[in-house]
């Protein structure tokens, strides 16, 4: 499995760009000589110099280190996010799959009336109930989310329980619990992980679009949707305050889908 | 001479070397049988004569139908060719036919291509030669109204509309019963065509050959007279093929125990779609004594499949009942399992399909001893008690040599099948279902299968094997049982 991965040189070219992600956001912060929110007013909005080698924003603080600190939220907030669409989708998934009849006939229904919601919009609505805050929209992120995986998670779930190996267990006698922990679950998860990683992308570009719009991370918080949504104010005198959050993103989903693509291929 | 090839070789696009040197003639009215394992190549032989090879494959050689050469011949004379010097009987009656245009039209067709007007009386009476009754009636009908059987004998007329010359037939019996085939090969005889005909029944051929070639990894190795091949063959593969043709079983008179294990009676199963009822499964009644391999043969369609599915408690019946060792286990009253043998591993399923069978991410150790894993089973076994007790089980089917740790994506078909085979076999099982076990199989791998199959209803197991290979079932049966549109006769 691992070589077939690596067999692949777009795949490598996704991993070696996530390795340089992840070593940026993690390492940049503690190296650099400047605190993400710390202020100072003499600098403000510079281009790109030796001192701030990505510039200043409108406050004069190091936008290369607010790129760096917001990235491990954005970054961090998407893996969380998909971490817990994953879990949620795959158990509940399962559940209504092999609990069959009514339950899963009234929970289907109601999937498919929130699937008619755009995700982004049902992710607004949410946030508007539960208020602003960037926990808040994650929760809102993941709901809006779950009723798509659920109802792959379901399909998947369906289709296992009709495979051969699983028909042999049963016959065999093995319990219902036991043949869903060995056959079933894995089986899911494995093919719904390979889904949320081509969906990761989708996930840091939506919950940027929600902080862009201020549902999310606060100021003085750096987050790269936040950073957008604040440099657009400025987009003609300072564009390279737009252009390092937009080319973060950018490199994240093009390793992410990198990576996905291939996960897919071998599957 | 109607059909000739000289020295011709066929490569394929992926560069697979399907066919190498190989030169045979048939002479006019002659009979030319072509007989080998799946992948030997004798399809490949039977498109390359009539110019229908994948896009991409090379061809080299001569193939000479009368005066005119196939091998980079245009389009335009091959379609001259295909039907009027050469029909063409494919294997699948139901894929070779459009399911959306009448039979009538399959028929009329064959004129149409050829510019000539249809005429309805010779269609007619061209089926009705072949046995199809009311043949202005039925050939109303849509294709899929059509039995195989009947499907292969309106193919043949449709080949035969033009008095070709030669006919190439490939596997045109193979969704057929013994009888059906035994007609179908007549008609095509009395069509007074050449025939070359392409099959792996050995029975057959025996009977209808004029000459027969031995077709091995694209060559062929030998050829010659029927009854030449049949009374002194020379080579090695040609006597191992006419050695499997003849293995009869000699179990006739080996049932030894009068132990019902299963007993099915009144089986009906009705399937509702889109408001539709949809009768799988007519009427069934079985019983099955320990020891004892039972067949069921019939078309695709015919509801085998579904009949095993309610034998093995897979699925439910709307009537009828199923029982273990007299003691009901389900039936049309209640979707639950009922009897103390429900889901103990009393019945143990085979599957058309090996490899999804097997759960790809699990060792062999693993997924051959699941079944010790099941409820009723009290005894927790170690992981090392259990690697030993599957090193035991896999010497059972001949997979002694196996790595332990293999996983199923290392396997080949047939050790995957084995390995399903000792996995029913750990639950100690008293019937096995199996549901074409060996149609994914290669003729000498299936016959081992089969021969293992032998072995463990020796010991006492009731087999119930379905599949559409009457000649396999005969061979290796005590009883073969015909399921025909749901009904299982008797």
């Amino acid at each position: 499995m691992h070589s077939e991965f690596f067999s692949n040189r777009s795949a490598v070219a996704g991993v070696i760009l996530a390795a340089f992600l992840l070593l940026f956001i993690t390492i940049l912060p503690l190296a650099s000589q400047h605190e993400p929110n710390v202020q100072n007013p003499a600098r403000k909005l510079r281009g790109p110099d030796s001192e701030n080698l990505l510039g200043t924003d409108q406050f004069g603080r190091d936008v290369l280190t607010r790129v760096a600190v917001g990235g491990r939220r954005s970054l961090g907030a998407a893996v969380a996010v998909i971490g817990l669409t994953l879990g949620l989708s795959v158990f509940a998934g399962i559940v209504i799959a092999l609990v069959g009849g009514i339950i899963d006939s009234v929970v289907s229904r109601i999937i498919e009336v929130v699937l008619a919601v755009p995700s982004v919009i049902l992710a607004l609505a949410i946030v508007g109930v539960l208020g602003v805050g960037y926990l808040n929209l994650l929760v809102a992120v993941v709901l809006s989310f779950l009723a798509y995986y659920a109802r792959l998670a379901r399909g998947y779930a369906l289709s296992a329980s009709q495979r051969p190996d699983v028909i042999t267990a049963r016959l065999a006698g093995i319990g219902w619990m036991r043949i869903t922990g060995t056959h079933i679950a894995p089986d899911v998860f494995r093919q719904m992980l390979i889904v949320a990683t081509l969906d990761l992308g989708g996930v840091i570009v939506t919950i940027a679009s929600l902080s862009f719009l201020g549902l999310g991370a606060q100021p003085p918080d750096a987050e790269w949707g936040a950073m957008l949504g604040e440099a657009r104010f400025f987009f003609t005198t300072a564009p390279h305050l737009l252009l390092a959050p937009s080319f973060a993103i950018l490199l994240t989903i093009i390793s992410v889908n990198l990576i996905g693509n291939r996960l897919k291929r071998i599957e | 001479m109607v059909l000739e090839f000289q020295d011709v070789s066929i490569d394929y696009p992926n560069g697979f070397r399907a066919a190498s040197g190989v030169s045979f003639s048939v002479e006019a009215g002659q009979c030319l049988a072509i007989v080998g394992e799946s992948g030997s190549g004798k399809t490949t032989l039977a498109r390359a004569a009539l110019g229908i090879l994948p896009k991409g494959s090379r061809v080299s050689g001569s193939i000479r139908t009368g005066d005119t050469e196939i091998v980079g011949a245009s389009e335009k004379t091959l379609r001259r060719v295909r039907g009027l010097m050469a029909g063409f009987v494919s294997q699948e009656p139901f894929s070779s036919f459009n399911p959306i245009a009448r039979v009538y039209d399959h028929l009329a067709e064959a004129w149409r291509v050829h510019a000539r007007r249809p005429d309805a009386l010779t269609i007619y009476g061209s089926l009705e030669d072949l046995g199809i009754e009311n043949a202005s009636r039925t050939t109303d009908k849509y294709p899929f109204e059509w039995s195989g059987g009947m499907l292969q004998r309106a193919a043949i007329a449709a080949a035969a509309t033009h008095r070709p010359t030669i006919i190439i037939a490939d596997e045109p019996t193979s969704a057929l019963d013994t009888s059906r085939a035994e007609s179908i090969l007549a008609a095509l005889k009395a069509s007074r065509a050449a025939l070359l005909l392409i099959s792996h029944d050995i029975g057959l051929v025996r009977r209808y050959a004029d000459k027969i070639a031995v077709c091995y990894e694209g060559r062929i190795v030998e050829i010659g007279e029927a009854a030449r091949i049949f009374s002194r063959p020379q080579h090695e593969h040609t006597k191992s093929l006419l050695h499997d043709a003849s293995a009869e079983t000699e179990n006739e008179d080996q049932i030894t125990s009068d132990r019902v294990v299963l007993e099915a009676k009144d089986l009906r199963k009705t399937y509702v779609r889109a408001g539709a009822e949809m009768h799988a499964v007519r009427r069934a009644d079985l019983t099955v004594r320990s020891g004892e391999i039972v067949g069921i043969c019939g078309p695709s369609g015919s509801g085998k499949s579904t009949l095993l599915r309610l034998l093995a408690t897979i699925d439910t019946p709307t009537h009828g009942t199923v029982l273990f060792e007299n003691d009901l286990v389900t039936s049309g009253d209640s979707r639950k399992l009922q009897g103390r043998k429900a889901r103990t591993g009393f019945v143990m399923p085979i599957f058309q399909d090996p490899l999804s069978s097997l759960n790809a991410n699990w060792k062999v150790w693993r997924i051959v001893t699941e079944p010790l894993e099941a409820k009723h089973r009290s005894e927790k076994l170690t992981r090392s008690e259990k690697r030993d007790i599957a090193q035991q089980i896999l010497a059972k089917v001949g997979l002694e040599s196996l790595d332990l740790d293999t996983r199923p994506r290392r396997l080949s078909v047939g050790q995957s099948q084995r390995i399903s085979i000792a996995r029913a076999l750990i639950a100690s099982p008293k019937l096995i279902v199996a549901d074409e076990p060996t149609s994914a199989l290669d003729v000498s791998v299936s016959r081992k299968i089969l021969g293992l199959f032998a072995k463990i209803a020796a010991a006492g197991t009731a087999i119930v094997i379905v599949s559409h290979d009457q000649s396999m079932l005969k061979n290796l049966c005590h009883r073969v049982l015909r399921m025909d549109e749901g009904v299982l006769l008797n």
